[in-house]
């Protein structure tokens, strides 16, 4: 098993009457970001990242969130954030998951990646996401097109990655005659890509691009399905899967480890229901959904069912222990972390865990006491997993 | 009068012309009047079509990405729209019809009238899109609470009224998620409105009738004198206690501006 420090630069000081998950809430007003504070926790953020590198985790990586809308991050752009962090460390991979591709020019983001590559000596991972209609909304992109213009922006970065000398580019959205892009990428001839799928549409799109796969925020279950999805699709279409594939195959989770059960509980329950119902809840998740275009009729359908039979703005929350149950959340001693590990490989297929070791409210201190902790005693123990 | 309803297949010709279906309904004899519905498509055969067809000969199709028919992929703008319809114009022979258009329908019946102005006998735009003084200021109808939503369309959101517009969350059909899902892709950006659409209208010699709800709460009526302004032949007539779609409010008033706008005498091209 690989684990990867998910840094969210999430807000851990949001007041109780801050209006999140209420309807139309996204933007979250930056009001709420305190300068002073909000540097401080970047920096310290940077610091365990950079401690995770010492520690000898496998890599870092980062998401793309706009407007506040998800977690309260603090990363509009994870190109810059990946730059950052390739200054900073020496062997981990420095990954991004990723880069909503309708929301940049495609050549920019080709150029980027291939600097991120040379900045990190080779140590760069690709991630490609279409992100959130809200986001769509704020940089004036049709959400109707979401699905079109990732698609299309997609095989576009691939091709000004990989030509040799200059190419052409005749698309719908993007339109492209007679560049290439300098520098070319270190890895050859692109490096590796992550794709967050988890619908049918997308995976099928990920493996007809031998992409690698990402799942967002879900069930060990989910996980599963997905990863058989997958080989099922490969197959059909007689394509071959990456030889790394499994090992790359990752998942999303909030990852805590005390001393004892016990403590670890106390120590983190409480910044984790954070987590579920304050920080999630600020993609204001109910509204979000209902926005036009985005989605399929068939995918919006199967939406509402879920959205109007739970409480708005909590359509994402759940307890710690069905957290645990399901995978999402990693919490306990060093053995019963373990443990967790060995189910999320064997029942969810999973095998690299994108670990969110700061989450909710969870204080600097804690966040880095667990980080050594989980490198000490449970790191040697799953390497083999 | 039960309504007829048909659907219309019509083949493209490889080249310019467009393979594509339209689903309209049909009813009433005289002139012919195509009514174009507002942004999220029409609910059915209803009461104000009713009244027309007492008069007229009325269709009224689904847009092009509406109910069942179809949107091309090209076709992103009520332009586009304007120019597949003039090929459902053809296919039933309808030569000269008066069109009246709501909300969206309206900015399509005035891209038809620059167009093909010797296609309309005359023009009714109700509360239509297409002008817009301030965009920013403009209820968002594509990210809002859903509760609110009757609000920025009615002056008294009556649920029995408006609920066949802008259903309750829980009763969202798949034909009302797909029409909202075309009605973004025809009007997000810029939001309601065209950039170049009022340098145009100088062009559009077309007797037109401009009605606006008093209360429109999505686009007020001085909306309605951007129109006027810029329009060689036309006039406005506001309707009291109405909102963006008068007709659901006020219907015999709206039929009254109408019928005084087409007296019986007035005898069309078709």
């Amino acid at each position: 098993m690989r684990v990867f420090n998910m840094a969210l630069f999430g807000w851990p000081h949001l007041p109780d009457d801050a209006p999140v998950g209420t309807p139309g809430s996204y933007p979250l007003s930056n009001r709420y970001f305190d300068p002073v504070r909000g540097n401080a926790l970047l920096q310290q953020e940077l610091d365990r990242i950079t401690l995770s590198d010492e520690l000898g985790l496998d890599g870092f990586t980062c998401q793309e969130h706009h407007g506040g809308g998800g977690f309260c991050a603090m990363v509009p752009s994870t190109h810059l954030m990946a730059a950052a962090v390739s200054q900073r460390t020496k062997h981990l991979q420095v990954a991004v998951t990723g880069t909503c591709i309708p929301l940049h020019h495609p050549l920019a983001i080709a150029e980027e990646v291939a600097m991120l590559d040379h900045l990190s000596n080779g140590r760069f991972i690709w991630g490609a996401l279409r992100g959130f209609p809200t986001e769509y909304l704020s940089y004036n992109v049709n959400p109707a097109e979401s699905q079109a213009r990732f698609r299309e922006g997609f095989s576009l970065v691939l091709k000004a990655l990989s030509s040799e000398g200059r190419f052409d580019f005749d698309g719908q959205f993007y339109r492209v005659r007679d560049y290439n892009i300098w520098p070319k990428p270190l890895q050859q001839p692109y490096p590796k890509i992550w794709m967050a799928a988890n619908s049918l549409d997308s995976l099928d799109f990920a493996v007809r691009n031998r992409t690698y796969i990402a799942t967002p925020w879900v069930s060990i279950e989910r996980t599963r399905s997905v990863h058989e999805t997958y080989y099922r699709l490969a197959q059909e279409q007689s394509l071959t899967i990456p030889e790394d594939f499994d090992d790359m195959f990752a998942s999303i989770c909030a990852l805590y480890v005390g001393e004892s059960d016990k403590k670890a509980r106390q120590e983190a329950e409480a910044h984790l229901e954070y987590h579920f119902f304050r920080a999630l809840a600020s993609f204001d998740i109910g509204t979000v959904s209902l926005i036009p275009g985005h989605m399929s009729v068939n995918g919006m359908r199967d939406w509402l069912k879920n959205v109007t039979s739970k409480e708005t703005g909590k359509a994402m929350g759940y307890s710690v222990d069905e957290g645990i149950e399901n995978g999402t959340v990693i919490l306990g001693g060093p053995e019963s972390a373990v443990a967790q590990i060995k189910r999320q490989r064997e029942e969810g297929k999973r095998g690299t865990l994108l670990a969110m070791f700061q989450f909710g409210s969870l204080p600097d201190a804690l966040a880095t006491q667990s980080l050594r902790l989980f490198a000490q005693e449970v790191l040697p123990k799953i390497r083999a997993i | 009068m039960t309504p007829q309803q048909e659907t219309l297949e019509l083949r493209g010709d490889g080249a310019a012309r467009a393979t594509i279906q339209f689903c309209y309904h049909q009813a009433g004899q005289g002139l012919p009047l195509v009514w174009l519905h507002w942004l999220w498509g029409e609910p059915g055969w209803m009461d104000y079509h009713q009244r027309l067809a007492e008069r007229f000969q009325v269709f009224v199709p689904d847009l092009p990405g509406y109910g069942q028919s179809a949107l091309p992929e090209w076709a992103k703008t009520p332009h586009d729209l304007a120019v597949l319809l003039l090929q459902f114009f053809d296919a039933l022979s309808l030569k000269q019809p008066i069109v009246v258009g709501s909300c969206l329908g309206g900015w399509v019946g005035a891209e038809l009238a620059l167009l093909r102005p010797e296609r309309i006998a005359k023009l009714v735009l109700i509360g239509p899109l297409g002008l817009v003084k301030d965009w920013t200021k403009v209820p968002n109808l594509f990210y809002t609470d859903p509760a609110r939503l009757p609000r920025y369309l009615f002056t008294d959101a009556v649920p029995e009224r408006t609920s066949l517009y802008v259903p309750d969350l829980s009763n969202w059909t798949d034909a009302f998620i797909n029409n909202r899902n075309a009605s973004i892709r025809l009007v997000f950006d810029p939001y309601l409105h065209s950039r170049s659409l009022r340098h145009y209208l100088h062009l559009l010699t077309t007797p037109t009738l401009v009605i606006w709800g008093e209360q429109d709460p999505l686009l007020a009526p001085a909306h309605a004198a951007l129109w006027t302004v810029a329009l060689p032949r036309a006039h406005s007539v506001i309707i009291p206690r109405a909102g963006h779609l008068p007709y659901v409010e006020e219907c015999e008033a709206v039929i009254q501006a109408i019928n005084a706008f087409i007296p019986p005498q007035e005898r069309g091209g078709a």
